[in-house]
């Protein structure tokens, strides 16, 4: 998610930064070297062979190299955009694990002990694979990254790409002399090596590991082992190279090729993009040869391990929990655990909780000062807070009149400062005041009220508003395919397993099979909307605070249309929201529980699922014309009912 | 042609699985019969290079398996016992397949496969889903797909499980056609479905080979120990108690005990008809103490 404010002082404030950025280039440079060379003469960075001096020295020569290329003025918004935006990556290595479990179908349908038997059913069939794999990755890479790169394009505008890439000023720790063209191949590269990599692991640790079930807990443990030292262990701690010897670390695409660090490697400083690299390479070299000897070698039939052990003992306790239940309980069982919904639901968490990071661009002081100010005044408003408003209103007018005069000390060559320099202080000042005046705003807004109050409505915005390409319906959007994928196919998994027509000569009620299963879905949908939104909120509350629920629901712009709320708390109007949204949420549930009784196969009435409710969903959170308002997530955007 | 099993053993944690398998198989069909956890699997994986050896050797032709590697799998087709197959795929697919798997590529493939979806009457259902044949069905794919190759070696494992009588016979018939120049084995705990086929008969019991040789020797080693017994139904308990292996038959109205006994009964009558049920019954359900065999 972006924080912006609107769109002209976004770009104002970019294009300013960038001119001061490009003005102040070579002098920074130049200080970043002679501070190395300062560094050099001083105790253990003077020590030869040392990680210190190395470092030092390495520093110096990557920063000398920056002197010969010029920075340009060059739109930066669809390359940080595209940059930023990780979410290729996660979606590319889903995609990787889906042709993983796919190669692991053999084991499941009782054919790996023919095709083992075959004269190139081993060796060469896992080469082959294996060439299918990363031909699939790098497809879908090229597909994701290009299809992305066009959105970027569309939303911010082209850029050129043949200007260096050290113009774009927000990424201020590269040290690449490349145009922002090369730049950008060398990340969509990097980003598919780095899945490859992860999805050959992946396959090795699948394939030795015979139980599919202890594969995933392996898989997951090893994951979070690595998750964990990326970001447990310290920038100069003795384990530093396990920070960035990593997984976690090769994942973080956009930091490595962003930020400039170097790591200590027994001895020698390494950049972390070389030391990517040299990982990536390793690891794929290592990892193709590791799956095609293992796929080879490995026996279908095999001595009981240590993990089907494992499987059955805790398969033994579920089985024991799952018969003290009712049929409810088996059910939610049944669709969590043995149709693997969990998986579905912990990878849409997942999700929510990247999405719903507020993205904050370093150089937006608008969004710093925003944020300042309401830190100081938010809350109920007091003759001291309104006093205080003052104060800061008249030192800004101040501000702007030195200002104002210095401008017209430049027009008559007098001046002492620059005149973009000038420009973007009065721009600085206008903004500032422009903040005052949504203050004033929210106050005149409540006039009559018993109570005023000043709320930042931020987090709200974030939460709610359109801001980017739609925040307001991603989280909706992300339940909405949770439940696409669970129940769609829900009442076609029943018949695949000819339960319909077993259970149809029971002595039960009629319909006895839909009733249980709406009563699953709608426990499911509780709890997985309070789950999801309660991420959302942890993560903007984490960033911009959210307080002060009971003030008037009219000191937030955004709940100043509604006829019906005037008179309403914030807690009040989120509780309406919530309670509607959840509503909406379940009669969706139950569209897509009566069209999956359409379909014989879980298969067919999935993808039908997803082209029906989540494709047009996708087309209106992008804005894509008045026809995909009929889409299920257009049903549920209850803000847009409301307000 | 020779596939010699030698000292071959294998075990899964404390249980034998089997226990010092010695045999030699040359062109014919051979029966293996045993009961439900005898090592018959075991030994086709161990044959079909599935599972890792522990101890002993399996030569084709003076040669490891494992020596020969490719060339050894070349020669073999194999129908497991559990039917796997790719339910999304219809039986034309499912067999080029298996055909690329096995290196048959191109026209040779193709006509092999339409070939074989002939012999095994699936030429009309083709291209239809494997996923929606009748288990019957399923069971003539996994057949075609052994098939593929020509194979020296046709390993059946369990072949005819689930099939109905008639499916049962055109699968004997075949197998029984295939015989001259291949090594069959068929593992099965049916005994009619090798009765008439098989040139030579092993018995597996507790993972040892208890009986091997033709059905003629078989039943001549049991000749005089197979007794019927007329009686009633209270008579039959205390028979069942007193003569543990035997066999309940009805016939015309009448109750009539089947007993396999070392020891002479005197109530009963000789019986001449010997079967390889009777001989399996009795190689698998005594039991031996210290070289002496109670009943």
């Amino acid at each position: 998610m972006q924080v912006e404010n609107d769109s002209s002082t976004y770009v104002f404030e970019k294009i300013f930064s960038q001119i001061s950025g490009i003005n102040t280039y070579k002098d920074n440079i130049e200080q970043v070297i002679g501070q190395a060379n300062q560094m050099s003469q001083v105790g253990i960075f003077a020590k030869k062979g040392s990680y210190n001096a190395s470092n030092i020295e390495k520093t110096k020569k990557d920063y000398t190299k920056l002197l010969e290329v010029t920075p340009e003025i060059v739109n930066e918004m669809p390359i940080e955009a595209w940059i930023n935006y990780s979410m290729c990556q996660w979606i590319l290595l889903i995609w990787a694990v889906v042709f993983i479990f796919f190669f692991m179908e053999e084991r499941k349908k009782g054919l790996w002990s023919m095709i083992h038997m075959t004269r190139e059913g081993r060796y060469r069939l896992a080469f082959k694979r294996l060439c299918i794999l990363i031909s699939g990755i790098v497809i879908g890479g090229i597909l994701l990254q290009g299809s992305t790169w066009l959105l970027a394009v569309w939303l911010y505008g082209a850029c050129d790409l043949t200007v260096p890439i050290v113009s774009i000023t927000s990424f201020k720790g590269i040290t690449s002399t490349v145009s922002i063209g090369t730049f950008l191949l060398k990340v969509a590269f990097l980003r598919v090596s780095v899945i490859v990599c992860m999805a050959v692991i992946i396959w090795t640790i699948f394939c030795i590991i015979r139980t599919q079930f202890l594969a995933v807990i392996s898989v997951a443990f090893i994951g979070g082992v690595q998750f964990l030292m990326y970001h447990s262990i310290g920038e100069q701690s003795p384990m530093e190279f396990w920070k960035y010897c990593n997984v976690a670390s090769c994942f973080d695409i956009n930091t490595i090729v962003t930020d400039y660090k170097n790591v200590n490697v027994f001895g020698y400083a390494i950049g972390r993009e070389e030391l990517t690299c040299m990982l990536i390479m390793l690891v794929f070299i290592v990892g193709s040869v590791s799956c095609i000897v293992i796929n080879g070698m490995m026996k279908p039939i095999g001595s009981i391990m240590i993990g089907a052990k494992i499987e059955k003992y805790l398969r033994s306790i579920a089985s024991k929990i799952a018969s003290r239940c009712n049929n409810f309980g088996i059910e939610l069982y049944k669709i969590l655990f043995v149709q693997k919904g969990i998986v579905v639901v912990i990878i849409a968490f997942v999700f929510i909780w990247n999405i719903s990071k507020p993205v904050v661009y370093n150089y937006d002081s608008f969004y710093e000062y925003k944020n300042q100010i309401y830190s100081m005044l938010q809350g109920e408003w007091t003759e001291q807070k309104e006093q205080k408003l003052q104060q800061i209103e008249e030192e800004i007018k101040t501000e702007l009149t030195k200002w104002t005069k210095e401008e017209q000390l430049v027009g008559d060559n007098k001046g002492e400062y620059d005149a973009i320099y000038i420009m973007s202080k009065i721009r600085q000042c206008n903004l500032k005041l422009s903040v005052l005046n949504e203050i004033r705003e929210q106050m005149d807004a409540q006039k009559g009220m018993d109570t005023i109050w000043l709320v930042n409505p931020m987090g709200y915005h974030l939460i709610f508003g359109d801001i980017g390409y739609g925040n307001s319906g991603m989280s909706t959007f992300v339940i909405i395919s949770v439940l696409v994928i669970l129940f769609c196919g829900t009442m076609a998994y029943e018949k695949q397993s000819n339960m319909v027509t077993l259970l149809h000569v029971q002595a039960i009620p009629n319909n006895y099979l839909m009733k249980l299963k709406k009563k699953t879905m709608i426990v499911c949908i509780i709890m997985f909307a309070v789950i999801a939104y309660s991420l959302e909120w942890y993560q903007v509350y984490k960033s911009v605070g959210m307080n002060y629920f009971q003030a008037n629901a009219s000191s937030i712009p955004m709940f100043q249309d509604s006829l019906y709320m005037k008179d309403w708390t914030i807690f009040q109007v989120l509780l309406c929201i919530y309670i509607l949204r959840l509503f909406l949420l379940v009669v969706s549930g139950f569209i897509m529980l009566y069209f999956g009784i359409l379909f014989d196969s879980v298969l067919s009435a999935v993808t039908m699922g997803i082209i029906v409710f989540i494709i047009p969903s996708i087309c209106y959170l992008l804005g894509l014309g008045w026809i995909f308002k009929f889409s299920i997530l257009f049903l549920c955007d209850v803000v847009n009912w409301i307000f | 042609m020779e596939l010699e099993i030698k000292n071959v053993s294998k075990s899964f944690g404390k249980t034998k699985a089997l226990f010092n398998v010695n045999i030699t198989f040359s062109e014919g069909i051979y029966g293996i019969l045993g009961q439900n956890g005898a090592g018959k699997s075991t030994l086709i994986h161990l044959i079909t290079d599935n599972l890792k050896r522990e101890t002993g050797k399996i030569l084709f032709d003076g040669v490891d398996i494992k020596r020969l590697g490719k060339k050894y799998r070349s020669m073999v087709g194999y129908m497991p016992q559990q039917q796997g197959y790719y339910e999304g795929l219809t039986a034309m697919e499912f067999l080029k397949y298996m055909a690329e798997a096995k290196g048959i590529k191109g026209k040779e493939g193709n006509r092999q496969i339409k070939e074989l979806l002939e012999i095994v009457h699936l030429d009309k259902v083709a291209h239809e889903l494997v996923g929606k044949f009748s288990g019957g069905m399923k069971q003539r794919v996994l057949l075609a797909q052994a098939l593929l190759g020509e194979p020296k070696i046709l390993i059946l494992d369990e072949p005819t499980a689930g099939l109905d009588p008639k499916e049962r016979i055109g699968i004997r018939n075949y197998i029984a056609k295939l015989s001259k120049d291949k090594i069959i084995l068929y593992t099965t705990h049916v005994v009619s479905d090798i009765e008439t086929i098989a040139n030579e008969i092993l018995i597996l019991n507790k993972g040892e080979v208890v009986k091997q040789g033709t059905l003629q020797r078989l039943i001549k080693d049991i000749k005089g120990k197979v007794i019927e017994i007329s009686c009633n139904m209270e008579q039959l308990q205390q028979l069942q108690k007193q003569y543990l292996i035997g066999n309940v038959i009805q016939r015309e109205g009448n109750i009539i005990y089947r007993v396999v006994s070392e020891q002479p009964i005197l109530e009963g009558r000789k019986v001449s008809d010997i079967s390889l049920e009777d001989v399996f019954l009795y190689e698998t359900l005594k039991v031996h103490e210290k070289g002496k065999i109670h009943t």
